[in-house]
This record gives structure tokens, C-alpha cells and sequence, in this order.
């Protein structure tokens, strides 16, 4: 969107006021709406758009009513617009950037003349429960509805292609976390750092100094030392334009940071030993007929408005107050030229009935009677303590008639409470309450610090906290002073302007007998839209109190739970990045090309480009693989060979040194667990290798037996996975290209035949072993170099073979050549319930051992038939390779599926592992296999597993 | 055939980039460190040889280091400790304590080449792994003469204080790891960097 014309400019910006908060040195631009807008730096959206007139700046969520000014902070919900591709952003708190591009949500075809504001008219179908009870039945147009909702949604719009910016998450160990930085949450942090306690001080503005900064020259006087007290405090961390979003057991704390130059924002996971809740008070709307009429405003909204950003509110104005901020609204209204055409005074009577007019208030109908032209009704008529973090912590607070608010009543000992939310007072008398409740706070905090390093060496006789506290002294009680309780003057207005629920809604919710707030918050959405309550709460819970004729005390409030304001997904999900491992080979692996593959953890090459061609150098010459991933674990001491008996369904007890042997792995319930090879390779030193992704079970399956069912057998296992790179070398030539880089041990098939291990050095490197096996069915080495030397060997294999035509092939190739040799994989070719029989493992089998993981279910298994059973299978037509996971069918039934297939570049046809029904396992048994686009294929059950070379004398040569 | 290996750390490919980061947080990797893995009873009848040949006592409190002269001694366990030296002296350190481990079932394997080490220290190194960490590093609760096993980034990691003048930490992280986490920390160091204006 261009912008179309620049504003006239700031008509309704006022002389400098003593507390302004915008920079009138540094002017700026911006759009709204396309068209440019003068601003101030230091100004809100919305107090730059208000300086230059503007007065609507969103459709209400429902009726598309225009929306203003309410509270002119960020919970005001009638500001929230969309800047660049950013939704939903609290126009009336976020602070204007030169070029910013600013547009109203929720319109069609524009703020101004708004078509969906019909709903107005056809209102009396939108009320109470109007989602349960047009959108529910029939279920079948649910997605039409959804269709409809969606465009009536109130919520902005969020590009695509936008860029994900910084966002960031991180921890923090606080002795005193202060959720508030107004004066008492100040004069709280202050104490708890004197004593010596770290403290971290959260303000959602974008200054410290709560109420006090459009206060009078007294307050900002008060202002100034205390924030010089914080700066001069040792230990204050202050993060403003920030939130504790969250309270958790143990004082786990959640909060949003936005105050930090290269962040957006910032997801502080906060464990703080003591928490000082002072939010101070949120002003309270008022219910009556128009109460959301642009220029209906609240006393604080008008103060910010005139003292922070120097913008006239109005030009004529009626001023309901029932408390001294009203009062002091007619104050500044009056030194900021506004005419204050009447007060009504909410402390004696009748107040207010309703305000009228079309795009904005043009006229106050009073209780009396009397009828006042109006452009501004400014309402100052009670407040509302923010108790959500209290609650979080297990608070229920009660209601104080005297205060006509709530307040805290049961605080767990790391929870304290300071400021307008403890109590009322003059400003000495809060922050002296609040510095008694900091250092109070520093001192639980000391305990808690004691009592967690209690027995640490090197720290407990450290100082790890805060001093000791000085003996305990009890927190001087605050005063609660009386308050009108002003709610509502009839039985119209808006309860919920965030969400469009009216009083009558709550009416009505309680005739159709919802009379618990809970219920009724459920069923109307009241409370529940983006100031999450604290604005609509105790007006609902008045309104249904006097509609179901009980006290608000009997009605009670509704729980507050996290968050405590909206947060990002951004936040949540902070920087991108998701822990991969490599192996020492990746640099080349990435330089040649790989297709890499994502095998747990691990990113491996998944091919070279042509894994057909892959698999036919290793079965005409030689390729070697890199299979780094292959879990290692050392094993030495006297009882290892019990261990493995142990672990091993196949027996263990004598392995030469220079051995190697496969060994399979069953749970308890006889269920495969994991494979691969153990080699001894000295007397007293064994590596048994585990699957790339069962390494890590395995290690735990280990450690379990030895701490709790063993710790008698003197083992030790030690992890060195990436200790090592692992190279298997395999094909015909394999024997002759390890040649050229093995210096000290014979290669000859007689010296170091199949299944045997050797010490050696390769290509320079001492410490490796290799071990003589057969995954892929060729004449084949597997090498294990230290990993430092890895990359150095890789290479050397390479180019000492590039005669012999060697390839390095990838995960693909290797599944290949070992489905043609009819190797499972645990995991692929099993799952959770294939018992070692059923994969074809009986062979392996020794129950003669007298005892083994499993042995007690395997038994059981050898003596029944009724399980399915792994084969090798091979389709009729053998062009055609059904897919992983295709299913057998016999009949009407399911009878097995595929669990391996791939194209054998080597016999020119398509091969399989499957596992198919007890009947169907004998050897040339046509089974069906059902394709996934319904088609049906017939196979041959094979004999055995390995398509190619069953008999294995390849891999012995 | 004979030509000595020229080894290569698993960071070697990110040194430049590592170097880069030289504001508030300077990351470099300490290559080849002797890193030998030690399984034995330090009340079993081996422990008085180790402690001669290691020169110092094997640390016995939970997750302190013992130093002597140019050698570390990490507890990583009741009965496991991790011995790091420099490099090249894992064949000597294995040596020596295979000879001191006689008279037990104990376990020496040289891990050298298991984990790297990336170094992380300045004014901010605290913050940034802060970001990943879930423990508290103060140097009031983590001081020189500690250690601990921990997630950084949600890789398993082992944290060692290096100075009391400022902060500087050794993160010993699996060779596999070590090239996520150093992507992880200079991402992390970004707004600590030269290139973040202040």
C-alpha cells in the first residue's frame, strides 16, 4: 500500500507537559491506512493518530462497532492493529517507528464505512451462546460455518513468506523476581537488592514509574528518586516493555522480554526464589448504554493521553468520578483546554445512564435527566487488582465490599504482594510497605538459597545468596480505604469489548441457567478475549451477581490463569534449531553432492546421485560407507562375558580374542530389541556395536542391568560412539585396496577370515580396529579409526582406490545390498511385537542357556506356530515393487504386509521382506499383496530370506 | 606409508568463523586435548596408585575437578572420572593408569577423540550459554573448581569453569555435536557480537 496524502498534522497535540514521554526534537512519518501520519518519537500509535484527530481504530470483534480510546494502554481493546506483517499489535502500547505501516483489522471495505457492521442490526441473533447454537448441527456444514467464522474474525493477517526474526529463549537464577515496576515495585526492588538479594525488576511499559509518571510535579519528583534508587541499586536487573507471563510451581516464571535491541523477544525461563507481585490496579470500565462509543474513556486513559503524550482527549467533556484519579482527570482535562461541561460524582448517587451517537459520543444522558452535548465521557469509577500471577500461585482472592475490589487472601510463603494489589494508602505509606516487603523477599529468598546448597561442597560455606536476614519482622498491614461500587447503571452496554459480550448477553446466559461464572465466562466467551479479563472480570461477576440476586462474594471471580497477556509463537518457539550430529566425513559428504538423509539424530548421506550404480560398484569391485552412527561401547572387566550372555539371546561365554560375533537383543518380553556385532579384542577389552538409532536404548538396557540387576559383576562400559569413525569397505576389492593402507596386519584370507577382529594401523593411523563382516553380503571390512582421523582415512580410501574404481555409496545402496542378502533391520523389518522367532531369528536361539533377556517369552514362542512370521518375497511381476507398508490379504482379512522393498539392481527384479500369516510362510506360497491405490499384485514366498548369494560365500572369500 | 596422520577436530571447518566472534563472547575450539575415561573404587586398593600417578586425589565431592600441574581430574560419577590432559599425553595418562589400576577391575579408555572442547569466554559468555542452559552459572554457585554434566541446546554437554577473572567456560561436547552446538553458539552470540551495533 502507497501512502496517498500526508495528514495536516498534529492539530490536537498540546504545550509541553511536565511528564511527556515523546521527544518533540525527533518528528517522524508513518502510515495508517495508506495515508501518512505525522508522529512524535516516544508516541504510541494510537496517541499519534489521536494527536491528529483520529478517533476510531478498529471494528469490534462481532458487531463491528467503531472502536476507540479506552485505557490508551495496552490492554485497550480497541486499538489492537496490524503493523507490516505483524498482527495484533496493542496500538495503543506499541511505540510508532519512522516508516512504520500501520492498518486497521477486522474492516471491510474500510475502517470508515464498514459492511460487516450489519451485525448491529442483526444482533439479536449474535448473543449469548450463539456459536453453540447455530454453528453446532448439522455437523456436516461445519466447514462452510467455519468458512464464514473465519472471515468475521477479528484477528489480522499473517503473510507467509514473512521473515522469522530473532527470537530467542533463555534462563535466569534471580533471587527476587519483581512482576511490576510502578513506585512500590521499585521501592520493593530496591530493598531486596540492599539486602543483598539479585533482583530482576519486570515492567510492562516501556518506563519504570507506574501511575506516577502522569502524575502531578509532587509525583514526578517521587518518580525521579526512585528511579534513581534503582539505578543506584546494586543488583537490579530491569527489563521493561516486558512480562512475567506465567507463574509455575516452585516459582518457575515465564517471562516475555521486548526491551532488548537484537530481539524481538525474549523468553526469560526465570526460577526466581521469591516473587513480589505488584501489578498495581487496572481502572475498571463502567457498564452503560453506548459505554463503547469512541470518546467513552476511562480517567487513567485520559491522564496518559494528556500527561505522557501531550494529546488533547476531547473538546467538551462529562466526567464521572467516584475516586481522586477522577478527580484528577478533571484536573488535566482542564489544563489541557478541554471544557469540562459536567461532573457527576459517583460517590454520591445516581451517575450515569447513557451516551449517544453514531461514530462517537455526542451526548450524555445523566440519571437527573439532564441531557449534555459531549464529545468525551471520561468514567473514573473503581478498580480491578490484576490477581492473575496470585492465582497462579494458588490464591483465591476475596472480595472486599469496603474496597469494591478483590484482594489477595492465601499466599504461599514464596509469593509476596506489594503496592495497589496489598492495599491502599498514601504513596510513603505503599512504599514503605513495598521496601518492607523486599527485604522480607531478599530474606526468604536467603533461606531458600541455604537450604538448596545445603551440602554442596565449595558452596555451602560460600555466601550463595542473599545475607542472612535480619530477624523476622512482620510486614506492616495496609490499610483498604472505602470505594463506591460502581458497575453498572442498567441493564445495556458492553462487558466485554474484546469480545462484544453485553450485559444483557450475561442476562441472558443467566436465565438459560448458566449461574456460575465459570459457566457463564464458557458459554458467553466473556473475560475471554485478548485483556484475558482484566477489564471485564468483576464487571461480569457484578452483573450476574445482581442478575441471580446474590452478593459478588457468593458469585466469586473466575480463575486467572497463564498467560497473563498474549504472547507470540515466536516467543515460543524461539531460534530455529534442532540438534543433528555428524560425523567426521560430513564436510566431504556435502562437498560431494550427498542427498542427505535424516536418520534420527544423525544427517547421512542418503546417496551419491545413483544409488543403483552404488550398489553395483560394491557387488563388481569395491565402495566403502560411512557408518560413523554405529553405536560402540568398550567393554572391559572379568564379567563381561555374563553380561553379554545376558544381554544376547545366543550364547557368549567363549569368544576368542580376534573374534567377532553377531549377537541379537530381545526385552524382557522377547521382543527384539536391537543387533549387531561384539568383538573381543584383547583379553580384557570388548566393543559391542548397537544400531545407529538403538545406541542409545542399548546404553540404558546396559546400565540397568549393571546398577540394579548386576552390580555385582565387575564391568565397566564406556560410550565411544563418536570416539571413533566407522568405514565399511566392501565388495570384491575390498581386500585389495585395504591392503595398500593397512600397514601391520595380514589380510589374507586365511590370517584374518571372516567374523575376526584386528588392531592395526591404517593409512598412517594407530589405534584402529577392523573387523571382517558382511552386512552387505560382499567380502567386506568395517574400520574404526579414531575420529580425528576419520576424514583423513575417508580420503586415503578413496584415492589409493581410485583404480579400483571405488565409490563411496549411501544409506540407500547399503539397504539395497542388504535387503538382496535378506538382512533385517530392528525397526524396519520388526516392530514392537515381533518376537525373536517371528523374524526368522531361531537360529539364534539358545534356550539351553539357562537364562537371557526374554528367555521366559521365547520359550513360550517356540512352542506355539501362531505368529506371523518374517520372509523374504518376491512379486510374480517383477517390475513392480509394491511399496513399504503395502498389506498381504487372504480373503477378506489382512494376512501380512511388506516391510522392506526396493528394485535389486543386481537381479534386474524387485525383492522383498514381509511378514505374512502363519499359513502362508512355506516356500513357494503365492501371496496377494494389496497396493495402496487398490490394485492387487501377487508374490512368491521365498525359501529364505537372502535373494542373493544364500549361502554366503561372497562375504567368506 | 609411513608419513605421520594429520588429525582433524571436528570444528576445524568452522575455525575462521568461530574467530568472528569477538565482541562481548569470543568461542574458539581447544583441539586434541588427552581425554581419558577412568572407571575404578576410589576407596579400592588401585586409588593411592592413582592418586600417585595422577599427582593429585580423584575428587570425590559430586562435580568437582581436581588440577595438578597441567592435568584435570573431572567427576563424572561415583566411580567415574574424566582425566584431561594435553595433547597428545592420552597414550602416557592411559599408560600410567592402566599400570595403577592393577590390583582392581577398573576400566582406562582413552576418549580423546570422543568429545571436542569449545572454549567460551568474555563478559557475556555467562549470558549466552544462559540461553541454552538450564543451570544456574553464577560463579557464586559455579565456581572455578567445579563442574558439571548438563544440556546446553539440548546436547549433552560437560561444563567446566576456567577462570575467576572472567567468565570462561570449557564445553566438552560429543565430536558428532560439536558442529550443531557451534552454529547453536555463534547464533547465540550474535547480538553480543562486533556486528551488533550497540
Amino acid at each position: 500500500m502507497t501512502a496517498v496524502s500526508a495528514r495536516t498534522g498534529m492539530t490536537l497535540r498540546l504545550e509541553p507537559q511536565p511528564g511527556e514521554v515523546i521527544d518533540r526534537n525527533r518528528p517522524l512519518e508513518f502510515t495508517w491506512n495508506g495515508q501518512r501520519f505525522p508522529a512524535y518519537h516516544g508516541d504510541t500509535i494510537v496517541s499519534a493518530l489521536a494527536a491528529c484527530g483520529e478517533r476510531i481504530f478498529s471494528r469490534s470483534f462481532k458487531y463491528h462497532r467503531p472502536r476507540g480510546l479506552l485505557s490508551a494502554s495496552f490492554l485497550d481493546p480497541g486499538c489492537t492493529v496490524q503493523v507490516g506483517d505483524e498482527p495484533n499489535v496493542r496500538g495503543a502500547h506499541r511505540r510508532v517507528e519512522p516508516g512504520m505501516v500501520v492498518s486497521a483489522q477486522n474492516v471491510w471495505p474500510s475502517l470508515r464505512y464498514d459492511v460487516k457492521s450489519v451485525n448491529q442490526v442483526v444482533g439479536r441473533f449474535l448473543t449469548a451462546g450463539f456459536y453453540y447454537k447455530t454453528f453446532i448441527k448439522p455437523q456436516r456444514l461445519w466447514p462452510a460455518y467455519e468458512r464464514v467464522l473465519r472471515r468475521f474474525s477479528s484477528g489480522g493477517v499473517v503473510a507467509k513468506d514473512s521473515a522469522h526474526g530473532y527470537y530467542d529463549k533463555r534462563y535466569a537464577h534471580p533471587d527476587v523476581v519483581v512482576a511490576g515496576g510502578g513506585p512500590a515495585g521499585m521501592a520493593a526492588a530496591v530493598a531486596a537488592a540492599e539486602a543483598g538479594a539479585a533482583v530482576l525488576l519486570v515492567e510492562e511499559e516501556y518506563e519504570l514509574g507506574g501511575h506516577l509518571r502522569w502524575g502531578d510535579a509532587g509525583q514526578l519528583e517521587a518518580l525521579r528518586e526512585l528511579r534513581a534508587a534503582v539505578a543506584a541499586a546494586p543488583g537490579v536487573e530491569v527489563m521493561t516493555n516486558s512480562v512475567v507471563n506465567g507463574r509455575y510451581d516452585g516459582n518457575w516464571l515465564g517471562i516475555v522480554q521486548r526491551n532488548l535491541p537484537h530481539v524481538v523477544e525474549r523468553l526469560v525461563k526465570a526460577r526466581a526464589k521469591t516473587l513480589v507481585v505488584a501489578p498495581g490496579l487496572i481502572e475498571r470500565p463502567y457498564v452503560f448504554e453506548g459505554n463503547d462509543l469512541p470518546g467513552v474513556m476511562l480517567s487513567t486513559g485520559v491522564r496518559r493521553l494528556v500527561n505522557l503524550h501531550a494529546v488533547k482527549p476531547g473538546q467538551r467533556a462529562v466526567v464521572l468520578s467516584a475516586n481522586p484519579e477522577g478527580d484528577a482527570a478533571i484536573d488535566d482535562l482542564a489544563r489541557a483546554g478541554v471544557e469540562v461541561a459536567k461532573v457527576v460524582d459517583g460517590r454520591r448517587g445516581p451517575t450515569i445512564q447513557r451516551a449517544t451517537g453514531s461514530r462517537g459520543v455526542q451526548a450524555v444522558e445523566c440519571a437527573d435527566g439532564t441531557v449534555v452535548d459531549c464529545d468525551l465521557l471520561v468514567t473514573a469509577v473503581g478498580w480491578t487488582a490484576p490477581t492473575a500471577l496470585l492465582n497462579m500461585a494458588g490464591d483465591r482472592p476475596v472480595y472486599s465490599e469496603r474496597a469494591a475490589r478483590f484482594l489477595p487472601s492465601l499466599l504461599p510463603d514464596d509469593v509476596l504482594v506489594a503496592g495497589g494489589i496489598a492495599g491502599d494508602g498514601p504513596l510513603e505509606q505503599l512504599t514503605e510497605h513495598a521496601r518492607a516487603v523486599g527485604r522480607e523477599a531478599a530474606g526468604r529468598a536467603a533461606e531458600t538459597a541455604r537450604s538448596l546448597c545445603a551440602g554442596i561442597p565449595q558452596i555451602a560455606e560460600r555466601r550463595a545468596g542473599p545475607p542472612d536476614p535480619e530477624p523476622a519482622v512482620a510486614l506492616p498491614e495496609l490499610p483498604v480505604e472505602d470505594h463506591p461500587a460502581l458497575f453498572f447503571s442498567g441493564t445495556r452496554g458492553f462487558v466485554d469489548f474484546s469480545e462484544d459480550v453485553t450485559a444483557k448477553d450475561l442476562i441472558a446466559a443467566a436465565e438459560e441457567g448458566y449461574d456460575s461464572i465459570e459457566l457463564v465466562k464458557r458459554y458467553t466467551t466473556v473475560t475471554m478475549g485478548p485483556s484475558q479479563g482484566k477489564l471485564e472480570t468483576v464487571n461480569a461477576v457484578a452483573v450476574l451477581a445482581a442478575a441471580t440476586g446474590r452478593t459478588i462474594a457468593e458469585t466469586g471471580t473466575t480463575v486467572w490463569r497463564p498467560p497473563y497477556a498474549p504472547i507470540t509463537l515466536g516467543a515460543l518457539a524461539g531460534r530455529i534449531f534442532e540438534p543433528v550430529r555428524h560425523s567426521p566425513m560430513q564436510p566431504w559428504h556435502e562437498a560431494a553432492g550427498a542427498t542427505p538423509l535424516v536418520a534420527g539424530a544423525w544427517i547421512r548421506p542418503d546417496s551419491y546421485g545413483d544409488p543403483a550404480g552404488e550398489v553395483r560398484a560394491v557387488r563388481s569391485g569395491v565402495g566403502i560407507i560411512d557408518v560413523t552412527p554405529l553405536g560402540k561401547f568398550d567393554l572391559r572387566g572379568p564379567d563381561v562375558p555374563e553380561l553379554l550372555n545376558q544381554l544376547y539371546v545366543n550364547k557368549w561365554s567363549r569368544l576368542d580374542v580376534g573374534s567377532v560375533r553377531y549377537g541379537v537383543m530381545c526385552a524382557e518380553d522377547g521382543v527384539v530389541l536391537d543387533d549387531g556385532v561384539t568383538g573381543r579384542l584383547a583379553e580384557d577389552r570388548y566393543i559391542l556395536t548397537a544400531t545407529s538409532s538403538g545406541a542409545a536404548t542399548v546404553q540404558e538396557w546396559i546400565e540397568s542391568w549393571l546398577q540394579t540387576e548386576r552390580p555385582d559383576w565387575r564391568i565397566h562400559v564406556t560410550p565411544v560412539t563418536t570416539a571413533y569413525a566407522s568405514i565399511n569397505v566392501a565388495g570384491p576389492r575390498s581386500r585389495e585396496l585395504l591392503g595398500r593402507l593397512v600397514e601391520d596386519v595380514d589380510l589374507a584370507n586365511e590370517a584374518f577370515p571372516y567374523m575376526r577382529v584386528r588392531v592395526g594401523r591404517i593409512a598412517g593411523v594407530d589405534g584402529c580396529f577392523m573387523w571382517r563382516i558382511g552386512f552387505t553380503g560382499e567380502l567386506s571390512y568395517e574400520l574404526h579409526v579414531p575420529a580425528s582421523h576419520g576424514l583423513r582415512v575417508w580420503e586415503a580410501l578413496l584415492e589409493r582406490g581410485a583404480d579400483l574404481g571405488v565409490r563411496p555409496f549411501g544409506v540407500e545402496a547399503q539397504r539395497i545390498l542388504r535387503l538382496e542378502k535378506g538382512h533385517f533391520i530392528v525397526g524396519q523389518d520388526t516392530d514392537g511385537l515381533t518376537q525373536a522367532y517371528g523374524a526368522g531369528l531361531g537360529w539364534a536361539v539358545k534356550l539351553d542357556k539357562p537364562d537371557f533377556a526374554g528367555r521366559t517369552e521365547l520359550v513360550w514362542q517356540s512352542r506355539r506356530d501362531d505368529y506371523f512370521r518374517l520372509v523374504g518375497l518376491q512379486p510374480v511381476d517383477g517390475s513392480v515393487v509394491p511399496p513399504e507398508a503395502s498389506q498381504i490379504v487372504l480373503g477378506r482379512g489382512i494376512a501380512g504386509r511388506i516391510t522392506s522393498s526396493r528394485m535389486s539392481p543386481t537381479l534386474g527384479r524387485s525383492i522383498c521382506l514381509g511378514f505374512v500369516a502363519p499359513s502362508l510362510t512355506g516356500p513357494g506360497t503365492q501371496v496377494t499383496v494389496r497396493l495402496p491405490d487398490g490394485g492387487e499384485v501377487a508374490a512368491t514366498v521365498m525359501p529364505q530370506h537372502a535373494h542373493f548369494d544364500p549361502e554366503g560365500t561372497r562375504q567368506r572369500g | 606409508m609411513a608419513e605421520a596422520a594429520t588429525p582433524v577436530s571436528p570444528l576445524a571447518h568452522l575455525a575462521r568463523r568461530l574467530a568472528t566472534a569477538a565482541g562481548a563472547v569470543r568461542l574458539r575450539e581447544v583441539t586434541f586435548l588427552a581425554q581419558v575415561n577412568l572407571r575404578v573404587d576410589a576407596d579400592g586398593p588401585a586409588a593411592p596408585n592413582i592418586t600417585r600417578a595422577l599427582g593429585a586425589a580423584l575428587p570425590v565431592a559430586p562435580n568437582t575437578v581436581a588440577r595438578h600441574r597441567d592435568t584435570s581430574v573431572l567427576w563424572l560419577g561415583p566411580d567415574e572420572w574424566l582425566v584431561v590432559g594435553p595433547p597428545g599425553s592420552q597414550g602416557r595418562l592411559s599408560g600410567e593408569l592402566r599400570v595403577a589400576l592393577v590390583p582392581e577391575a577398573g576400566s582406562v579408555v582413552d576418549v580423546s577423540a570422543h568429545r571436542t572442547v569449545v572454549e567460551i569466554a568474555g563478559p557475556a559468555a555467562r549470558a549466552v550459554l544462559a540461553k541454552g542452559c538450564p543451570l544456574d552459572l553464577h560463579q557464586q554457585r559455579f565456581p572455578v573448581g567445579r563442574c558439571a554434566q548438563t544440556m546446553l541446546a539440548r546436547a549433552q554437554v560437560v561444563l567446566v569453569p576456567r577462570t575467576a577473572e572472567e567468565p570462561a567456560y570449557w564445553v566438552f561436547v560429543r565430536a558428532s555435536f560439536a558442529d550443531y552446538l557451534a552454529e547453536w553458539l555463534l547464533d547465540a552470540a550474535i547480538e553480543y557480537g562486533p556486528g551488533a551495533a550497540r
